[in-house]
């Protein structure tokens, strides 16, 4: 028996380290006509933008930010466009704050969709995947989501460069909003998620939720009411295998087929939800399509890690059943399918999705330009309102000296109301200092 | 070293509605959010979000205050009944919220369309006296031994018999069920009536009781 374990441990790291050179020997996933970098550099041509010097326009936004205390969606807009991740200046740390600052205001829900865009595409540029991973993992303190052409370049990006932790972060925001897109988002998710489980040295999974610093003794803190525990099993969600499983068993039923089937088996393993994994495992007995072998045992692996023995015998016997339908469980290769079946996606979807993009670039132009109008012509029109006002005000005042002997009958009767008005004196004076008594002596105790 | 959090306790189960509407994309406009403490009523209910804008703090996160303020619109779904747009803004930082996953919208929707209406508690136009008014009225010598109801200007779901109708409500000491709560915390139901504010009437003993009231 336990020569049979160590044999089967053998294979299996001799399958992966097979699938690990050839992941090295095909990386080509999205072609460079994909980045569609002539119509985004378009945008640097743009009157609003071309007049922008990145450096200059960061430090009035800061001014700004000082003087009004706020921050405006429309100028974090413009600076993200105007920044050009080809120069050498690196802005990456003061742009990360703006947009923590424009997600803590107000102005976060008139946050235009390019902002979006135009901040990872210029992270990407600059390298600066940490940040990129940090700002996409925390919403609530950056609330920048990935659209879908983004996320395909992001994770394209990071599969070439196979870093697939980052890969499988990118396709796991995607699982949190619970939308995956068209089928070449979802193919590239899936790649990246399977890239990540199936890769032995991965980067590590860092977690860049901000914790509040810590005293270095305990402090009590009254606070009106505690909060009861509560885990959301989805964005509290801290263990990377578990994400990772979530995402998969979730995208995986969109792609079907072979592939489909094996990484849904493999995601609500990676997730230990036992009870759905088994739910699969029949419903996969009785369907059309087959698994992987090299899936099945890499299941069987994780199995061995459940700690309820009921549910494992459970599992064992599903899996069994599985195995023994003929043809269910075949000798197939998996990273070769999905390349397949990711150049088959790329094929039909790529050129539709560039001529979209440039499209959707195009809008963005328009909108902000919109955009930009509106609020310019809000800007002028609570000056003119102001000076209406202020104008308003003068004329008062210059009336008031011309008319007064015409008004002095009716001004010295307003005049004697306030006199009685303040003729309780009482309430508006100082009290008075108590007189002291200076032959005063204490008694003695 | 943590800090400690020192408070009252709640029943309260969930995130505040700041915190899933912020990890979500535009607000989570269109998504679909429950509060746990409606959980127990039969029919469902849920909130659809129509619009969300919130105010984050910055201040004092060890303190459990950020994610509070903000102006938040739903189309509310209150025990199978639609109550169209409403604003929750006041309740939104209540820790009892709850995001439905999209998969398990249908479900709900499902459940509001094939739920029966509410019916409608028809409420007896007298009720029987306490016992221990029942007592001092007899011993007085009172001539009345049932008191009048009445019904707040816009009661929920209930109305008074019309007369000759039949109420579908019955209240009286014998069949009254009492929750007793400690702290705001059910810790027993029991059959009685509550004869005067924190005394409880209980039928298994015949005797007032002190209880906190409800």
């Amino acid at each position: 028996m336990a020569t049979r374990a160590v044999l089967s441990r053998h294979i299996n790291l001799l399958h992966r380290t097979r699938l690990y050179f050839r992941r090295q020997q095909c990386c080509e996933y999205l072609s460079a006509a994909y980045q569609c970098e002539e119509a985004w550099n378009g945008r640097l041509q743009s009157p609003l933008i071309k007049n922008i010097k990145p450096g200059d326009y960061i430090y009035d936004l800061e001014q700004k930010y000082k003087r009004e205390g706020k921050i405006s969606a429309i100028d974090v807009d413009l600076l993200m466009n105007a920044v050009d991740g080809s120069k050498a200046i690196d802005l990456v740390s003061d742009i990360e704050e703006i947009v923590h600052r424009l997600r803590r205001s107000r102005e976060s829900v008139l946050t235009l969709p390019s902002t979006h865009h135009a901040l990872l595409r210029y992270l990407q540029l600059k390298n600066a995947t940490d940040t990129i991973l940090k700002i996409i993992s925390d919403p609530l303190n950056y609330g920048i989501f990935p659209d879908y052409y983004t996320s395909n370049l992001l994770m394209d990006t990071f599969l070439k460069q196979e870093n697939y932790t980052a890969a499988a972060r990118v396709a796991s925001v995607n699982m949190l909003q619970e939308d995956f897109g068209p089928p070449l988002t979802q193919t590239l998710a899936l790649a990246s998620c399977f890239a990540y489980v199936t890769c032995e040295n991965n980067q590590p999974w860092i977690d860049y939720k901000p914790k509040p610093e810590e005293p270095a003794e305990e402090v009590k803190i009254r606070v009106k009411y505690l909060r009861n525990p509560y885990f959301d099993d989805h964005f509290d969600l801290q263990d990377p295998n578990h994400i990772v499983g979530k995402t998969l068993a979730w995208l995986s039923p969109l792609v079907g087929g072979m592939i489909g089937a094996s990484c849904e088996l493999l995601g609500w393993a990676l997730y230990n939800k036992w009870g759905d994994l088994e739910a699969a495992l029949h419903r996969i007995k009785d369907g059309n399509d087959s698994v992987a072998v090299s899936m099945v045992q890499r299941i069987k692996e994780i199995i061995e890690q459940c700690e309820d023995g009921d549910v494992q015998e459970h599992l064992k016997v599903a899996m069994s059943h599985l195995e023994q339908v003929e043809g269910k469980v075949k000798e197939v290769e998996m990273w070769p399918a999905i390349q397949t079946l990711l150049s088959q996606v790329t094929a039909q979807a790529e050129q539709q999705d560039i001529k979209t993009q440039i499209d959707t670039y195009q809008c963005w132009e328009k909108g902000r330009a919109e955009e930009f109008q509106r609020q310019l012509d809000e800007y002028r029109k609570r000056e003119l309102l102001d000076e209406i006002e202020e104008k308003k005000k003068d004329l008062a005042e210059r009336e008031q000296v011309i008319f007064f002997f015409d008004n002095k009958e009716k001004l010295e009767l307003v005049l004697q109301q306030k006199k009685d008005q303040y003729k309780d004196k009482s309430k508006y004076q100082k009290k008075q200092k108590k007189k002291l008594d200076t032959d005063y002596i204490p008694p003695e105790v | 070293m943590p800090y400690l959090l020192v408070g009252r306790t709640h029943s309260f189960y969930g995130k505040r509605l700041w915190e899933i509407v912020g990890e979500l994309k535009e607000f989570g406009v269109g998504r679909m959010v429950v509060r746990s403490r409606f959980e127990r009523y039969p029919e469902p209910c849920f909130f659809r979000i129509v619009s969300a804008e919130p105010d984050f703090d910055t201040g004092r996160p060890h303190k459990d205050e950020d994610n509070m303020n903000g102006k938040v619109l739903v189309e509310k779904i209150f025990r199978g009944k639609n109550y169209g747009v409403v604003d929750i803004s006041e309740s939104a930082y209540k820790t009892d919220y709850r995001l439905i996953h999209k998969h398990e919208e249908a479900k709900y929707v499902h459940a509001l369309e094939t739920c029966p209406p509410r019916q409608m508690n028809i409420l007896p136009r007298t009720v029987e006296m306490p016992p221990l008014l029942k007592m001092v009225a007899e011993r007085e010598g009172h001539e009345r031994t049932v008191l009048t109801m009445e019904t707040s200007t816009n009661p929920c779901n209930a109305r008074l018999a019309e007369e000759g109708e039949e109420p579908n409500v019955k209240i009286s000491p014998e069949t009254h069920t009492v929750p007793v709560r400690v702290r705001g915390r059910l810790i027993e139901e029991v059959v009685g009536a509550w004869v005067w504010p924190g005394v409880l009437w209980r039928q298994d003993k015949n005797t007032a009781t002190h209880h906190t009231s409800p």
